[in-house]
């Protein structure tokens, strides 16, 4: 135990969200990131990699690679190996997460674990935090959650499995796509008995979900205070393979499609004409194609139209909207086409994702993983300083702390999709002109170009941040 | 063929809903005399988990299991049957080799 203490005091670049396994732990030495595997992990982690279940993994594009190093360990008196996973673009939580990328998550998580069970292990736990997007497509990057399967143990994962992945699926299927903000208060999944008493009646009918959240969470009730072993409680291979099964076929049976409408005539909402659009477009591309920016974040992105133009330069691009329907069209749409650089998250901008966990540092905020190179914030001002009251002041401070680039769209009042913000209040912004915009955001960034859009009043620039 | 599977998935729910509400199945369990060193596992696996777990996975096991045993079974059936029919036919081509 002292042993512990004391190597956790020289772990200072340990990081602040790898501390629950005593297998090992995440660390960052010179920015790059490490995981240290720990003595007390060797034998599984040798059986890991000996079996050839990490080559399976990596083959089959379900687990992050990674190479053994030879620097020196933080704790090296715990320390078995060092290992050096490649890095993740951007890191996201399943609370930004649309519908389909949760499911795509969870159907993962469960590939994974069957393909485990192939070489003798099994998950040893299955957050929804083990799952990142990389090139597009969900992948697992907990090396050291595989431990030896014992045959006749029960699935230590699977109440993890139910809270974070079945509960919140089957709440945004059933009863609310909002629902799934939940994961962002429920660190460790969604308590059953809560999700239980949100779901509709009819949920019952349903022998998967009676069984994996209405019996599960009743069963967790009755047996709260009672101790247990998982060694004493047998459950075949038929069972298990039953179980998984069971909850894979639920998993892809639960959809989710927004208020009963087609995909292709939900976003139809602009008031562009088809040549203010290109226009717009052409202009995007050039901006983009003078700065070269290494990253991008595209901020109010919609279905991601815009967001593409920088995906398809090959530009590593993260693209957020708040409404939950945009994110999963966008998401669909990219896995259809294959895209590999574009990844869309539900965020809401006027309330962006804070630290949370322990000490406020265990999943960082939105801000905490920025800046990016290059912020496309288009047809997005008018929503932050009419809808939601922000002052331009503050829109330009907010936005010159999380990028380098900004390429900005300024609309003025007198735009129709104004007009429709200020139709059912009173407008108390005498202070949204195009010259406030401008002298605001030239307090932060300097306007390197600007064009104006044709057949429309609005104005894109080209803005850089100055230097602090 | 239908008629018979919902049947028997609505025995089934009937079983474990009796079983998860029925206080003497729990009574039954013994969760007090577990061995709690052999399973070092770092996260909870909560004992509600763990049973209703247990519980499933017997059930959606042993309906995987008749599954298999009945293609099995069906098979035997059928192999027998045409296995019968082949070796009568092919008893009686060699002994119609053997007679020529």
């Amino acid at each position: 135990m002292e042993k512990v203490k004391r190597g956790r005091k020289a772990s200072s670049a340990q990081l602040p969200s790898s501390f629950r396994d005593p297998s090992g732990f995440l660390f960052r030495q010179d920015g790059v990131i490490y995981r240290q595997v720990n003595l007390v992990y060797k034998d599984n982690y040798d059986h890991f990699m000996d079996s050839g279940l990490y080559q399976a993994l990596v083959d089959d594009n379900l687990l992050i690679p990674h190479v053994e190093v030879g620097i020196e360990s933080p704790v090296p008196e715990l320390a078995y190996r060092v290992i050096k996973p490649e890095p993740i673009p951007f890191i996201s939580y399943p609370y930004e997460w649309c519908f389909s990328q949760l499911r795509d998550a969870a159907l993962t998580t469960l590939k994974v674990q069957r393909k485990a069970l192939d070489f003798g292990m099994s998950l040893r736990d299955s957050s929804s935090y083990n799952i990142q997007f990389k090139n597009g497509r969900p992948i697992f990057i907990d090396t050291l959650s595989f431990g030896k399967y014992r045959e006749g143990e029960p699935w230590v994962a699977y109440r993890q499995f139910c809270q974070h992945f079945l509960a919140p699926l089957a709440l945004m299927s059933y009863k609310d796509i909002r629902l799934s903000q939940l994961l962002g208060i429920h660190i460790d999944g969604l308590p059953l008995d809560l999700t239980a008493c949100l779901l509709p009646w009819r949920t019952r009918l349903r022998f998967s979900l009676l069984s994996h959240i209405h019996l599960h969470a009743r069963s967790q009730r009755h047996f709260a205070d009672k101790p247990i072993s998982v060694g004493q409680q047998r459950i075949s291979r038929y069972a298990f393979m039953g179980i998984l099964n069971s909850l894979e076929s639920i998993v892809k049976k639960l959809k989710w499609q927004p208020g009963g409408t087609e995909w292709a005539d939900y976003y139809q909402d602009t008031n562009y004409s088809p040549q203010a659009f290109e226009h717009k477009k052409a202009i995007v591309a050039d901006f983009l194609d003078k700065i070269k920016p290494a990253t991008v974040w595209d901020l109010g992105a919609n279905v991601g139209i815009f967001s593409r133009l920088a995906s398809d330069r090959g530009i590593p691009t993260v693209s957020f909207d708040v409404d939950p329907a945009a994110v999963e069209k966008n998401y669909l749409d990219y896995v259809a086409r294959g895209d590999t650089s574009i990844l869309p998250l539900v965020i809401d901008l006027t309330n962006p994702s804070p630290g949370i966990g322990w000490e406020n540092k265990e999943r960082m905020s939105l801000k905490e993983r920025g800046p990016a190179d290059a912020v496309l914030a288009l047809a997005l001002v008018h929503h932050l300083a009419i809808s939601n009251n922000v002052p331009l002041s503050r829109i330009a401070g907010f936005l010159s702390d999380i990028c380098h680039w900004l390429i900005i769209e300024f609309v003025p009042k007198t735009d129709s999709q104004i007009q429709r913000l200020l139709a059912t209040r009173e407008d108390i912004f005498p202070d949204y002109t195009r010259q406030a915009f401008e002298q605001e955001f030239g307090r932060y960034f300097t306007i390197s170009d600007s064009a104006d859009i044709r057949e429309s009043q609005r104005t894109l620039y080209l803005m850089r941040r100055m230097q602090r | 063929m239908n008629r018979v599977k919902q049947l028997g998935i609505t025995l089934a729910v009937i079983i474990s809903l009796s079983l998860v509400f029925s206080q003497t199945a729990y009574a039954s369990i013994d969760v007090g005399t577990f061995d709690q060193a052999a399973y070092a596992y770092y996260i909870d696996p909560g004992t509600g988990s763990i049973i209703i777990q247990v519980l499933i996975g017997a059930l959606v096991g042993g309906l995987a299991l008749i599954g298999v045993y009945r293609v099995r079974v069906k098979n035997f059936l059928t192999n027998l049957f045409t296995g019968r029919r082949q070796n009568k036919e092919s008893g009686e081509g060699k002994e119609g080799e053997e007679s020529e």
